[in-house]
Order: structure tokens, then C-alpha cells, then sequence
């Protein structure tokens, strides 16, 4: 990585060929010293995917604008439960847009320069170059908390089979979703175009007797990553706006809160009762309304653990499941509703 | 001249005219600066990582 954008990218590159810096980036491209040269200067055109790439990609920059990378919606609706009516009005105006909405993704944050992220700012991905795909350099560092990590084992345990068998982000997460089919969305689970493990993997046709059965009997039931995640995923807790939140890894199994009838892996989401005081104190009348635990596909899947290995596991020990008197305390009373 | 002639002749014009018309990014005086390593390195801080655990 890099700030320096090199001749050979310029030569190379057909936007910084038939683009000049300033059709993009505004500024005084006549003036010799850096003040000038920078008057007007716009870092960022593409927060902006209409008026700075949309000349050309148009529908992909339209359609943008109201994807969940750009609007950061799913994270302005997913709390929002919690609060009445005032209190909304006051998150939505001192939180979401002042906090949480500075991790909207613009163009270029994917295709140019990495995601500035926890104020690290580590440069253009490839001189400038426009890139179709850098995920270790762009997805790897928003989700970097969780996802990516369990992705590649660097959280501990075993790397997801697909990272082992040379697979990244996109081989899953196709173009198409992150850029959004111009439906404006509020939660990431309402994005059609997301992948699902069946899209690749056929039931009905895949492996023994034995797991055909396996897999009819658990299908309507249990999520695939209820069994086939590998090892203890991140859970974290107690978050406290601008100062992060503490986390420990485990494997959660309860009941779906989007499916009460589904088992599945559960991600513990640190919002507490107090998360936003010291912010804007926008206090959560309605905490109880929504769990603290949520469905989750953690990304470390293993053809075999031991559930996949051993009924008992689930059946007879309950290994893993989500029990009432384990719940922290101080948490929603929703949680109980997800124990098994 | 024939139709092959006429097409190559079209195609020479449209490729030199196209780059007679398309703006070189290397046509400002940002490129003085921002291609230049030493100078990059002055202009840019180093960051600073925060000890808080990400979300993500």
C-alpha cells in the first residue's frame, strides 16, 4: 500500500488515462503550491457515486446509493426498536449520523483507496489503480473485527474450508449484492441477492446414506451453520459508544430470533442498556424489545465438527446451546425467548 | 479506395483522434507531487491505531 500514485498506474489505468485528476477531484491543477492546487478540493468524489462515477456507471452508481454499504441503514434500523418515538429522533440525529454512519462505504473505499478504519488510514490499495477486487484490502478491514478473522483463522481455530480451498469475499458475495439492485434496504438479511450455501451444495446429492439423512432430517430445523461451523467465534459485549466493547470466543446455538422454529448459531451483540450515554444520552425505553443475541453465520465452516461427527453433541450433552441461567445479566429479557 | 481501405483509415482516425481528445491524468501539477515517494512521505503522518476492539 501506498499514497503515491506511480506513471505506470496513470499509463496503465484507463480512468487515469482518460480522466484527468481534477474531472474527479476538483481542485486547481494549474497552481504550484499545495494550497492553491488544493482549493476546492474534493478527497472523496465517489461519497458522491452519482456525480463522480455514475458518468459512466450509471445504473451500478445508482443503485449504490441505496445499498446497505453506502447507507449504513441496517444499522440506523437495527436498534432501532429499542427506542420510543423521542428517543429515535435523537439517535437517529446524534448517533447514526454523527457515529455510526461515518462507516458508510463510498466507491472508492472498495476500488481505490482501503476503508479508513479506527481513524487508520492505510492508503491506496495499487498506486491508484481502479480494482475490481481487493478483498484483504477493503472488505478484510471493515470486517475485520469478526467476520475476516474467523474467516481466515487469524481469531484462533480453524480457517473456513472455502479460505483453505483458495476462496475470498467475492466468490460468495457476488458484485451484485454489494452494489444493491436499487431497493432501498434496511437489514442486511432482506438483501435477496445474498449467497446461500445450497446455491453450491445440493442436499439431496451431497455425500453417504447417512448424511442425506442427516441433512433431511436437520433441514427444516437447523441452519447449516448450527453444525458445520468449526470452532468458537467472537462474541462481545458490553459496548460503550466511542470507547468499543469487550468480547470472548464460544459457539451459541438458539433458536433463530427471525425463526423462533430454527436452531442456529447465535452472535452476542454488545449493545447494553447504557450504550449511548455518554454520547447523546439517548436513553432505550423499549431495551427489552429486541435480544442481545442474534442469528449469525460465522465464517469458519468445517465440513466436519463434532456435531456433524457426534449426535450426542447436540442430542445428549447440549453442548454449545444457550441456557437461561448463563444469560448476563442485565440484558434484554427477550434472551430467554432464544434458549432452545 | 475500396471498403477495406476505407474501414482501416476510419479505424486510424478514430484511434489517434481518441487519444488527441482524451485527457492524460499526467496533464496537472498534481502528479508533480503525488507521484513523487519523498514527498508523499513528508505530507503523510503515520497512523494511529486505537486500543479499542473493533465491531465488524
Amino acid at each position: 500500500m501506498s499514497y503515491v500514485v506511480t506513471q505506470e498506474a496513470i499509463d496503465e489505468d484507463l480512468h487515469l488515462h482518460y480522466l484527468s485528476c481534477s474531472d474527479c477531484h476538483a481542485g486547481n491543477p494549474g497552481a504550484v503550491d499545495q494550497a492553491a492546487a488544493h482549493t476546492g478540493l474534493i478527497s472523496r468524489p465517489s461519497d458522491d457515486p452519482v456525480a463522480a462515477c455514475g458518468t459512466c456507471h450509471e445504473e451500478t452508481a445508482k443503485n449504490y446509493t441505496l445499498s446497505l454499504h453506502y447507507t449504513a441503514a441496517g444499522m440506523q434500523h437495527g436498534v432501532s426498536a429499542r427506542f420510543n418515538a423521542d428517543e429515535k429522533k435523537i439517535f437517529d440525529q446524534k448517533v447514526f449520523e454523527q457515529s455510526c454512519r461515518s462507516c458508510h462505504a463510498s466507491c472508492g473505499d472498495c476500488h481505490v483507496k482501503s476503508p479508513v478504519v479506527s481513524g487508520v488510514n492505510s492508503g491506496l490499495m495499487d498506486n491508484h489503480r481502479f480494482v475490481a477486487r481487493a478483498e484483504t484490502q477493503t472488505c478484510a478491514l471493515c470486517h475485520g473485527g469478526r467476520v475476516w478473522p474467523e474467516f481466515t483463522g487469524d481469531y484462533g481455530g480453524m480457517p473456513d474450508i472455502h479460505y483453505r480451498k483458495g476462496m475470498t469475499c467475492v466468490d460468495c458475495h457476488s458484485g451484485n449484492q454489494m452494489h444493491g439492485d436499487g431497493t432501498a434496504l434496511t437489514s442486511r438479511k432482506d438483501v435477496t441477492t445474498k449467497p446461500s450455501c445450497t446455491e453450491c451444495h445440493n442436499l439431496a446429492d451431497l455425500g453417504k446414506d447417512s448424511t442425506k439423512e442427516a441433512h433431511a432430517i436437520h433441514e427444516d430445523t437447523v441452519s447449516c451453520s448450527a453444525c458445520h461451523t468449526a470452532t468458537a467465534y467472537r462474541q462481545c459485549s458490553s459496548c460503550h459508544e466511542g470507547k468499543g466493547a469487550t468480547s470472548s470466543p464460544a459457539i451459541i446455538l438458539g433458536r433463530n430470533p427471525r425463526n423462533l422454529d430454527q436452531l442456529t448459531t447465535l452472535r452476542l451483540i454488545p449493545t447494553v442498556r447504557d450504550t449511548f450515554l455518554d454520547h447523546a444520552k439517548p436513553t432505550m425505553s423499549n431495551y427489552d424489545a429486541l435480544p442481545n443475541y442474534w442469528d449469525a453465520v460465522p465464517h469458519n465452516v468445517a465440513k466436519r465438527t463434532d456435531r456433524t461427527r457426534d449426535c450426542n453433541t447436540c442430542h445428549g450433552e447440549h453442548t454449545y446451546y444457550l441456557e437461561a441461567d448463563r444469560i448476563p445479566e442485565g440484558l434484554s429479557t427477550y434472551n430467554k425467548e432464544l434458549v432452545w | 479506395m475500396n471498403k477495406v481501405s476505407t474501414a482501416r483509415a476510419m479505424l486510424i482516425v478514430a484511434f489517434f483522434g481518441a487519444g488527441a481528445l482524451s485527457v492524460h491524468a499526467t496533464d496537472s501539477s498534481c502528479v508533480d507531487c503525488h507521484s513523487n515517494q519523498a514527498i508523499m512521505q513528508k505530507l503523510v503522518s503515520p497512523p494511529v491505531a486505537s486500543a479499542a476492539e473493533g465491531e465488524g
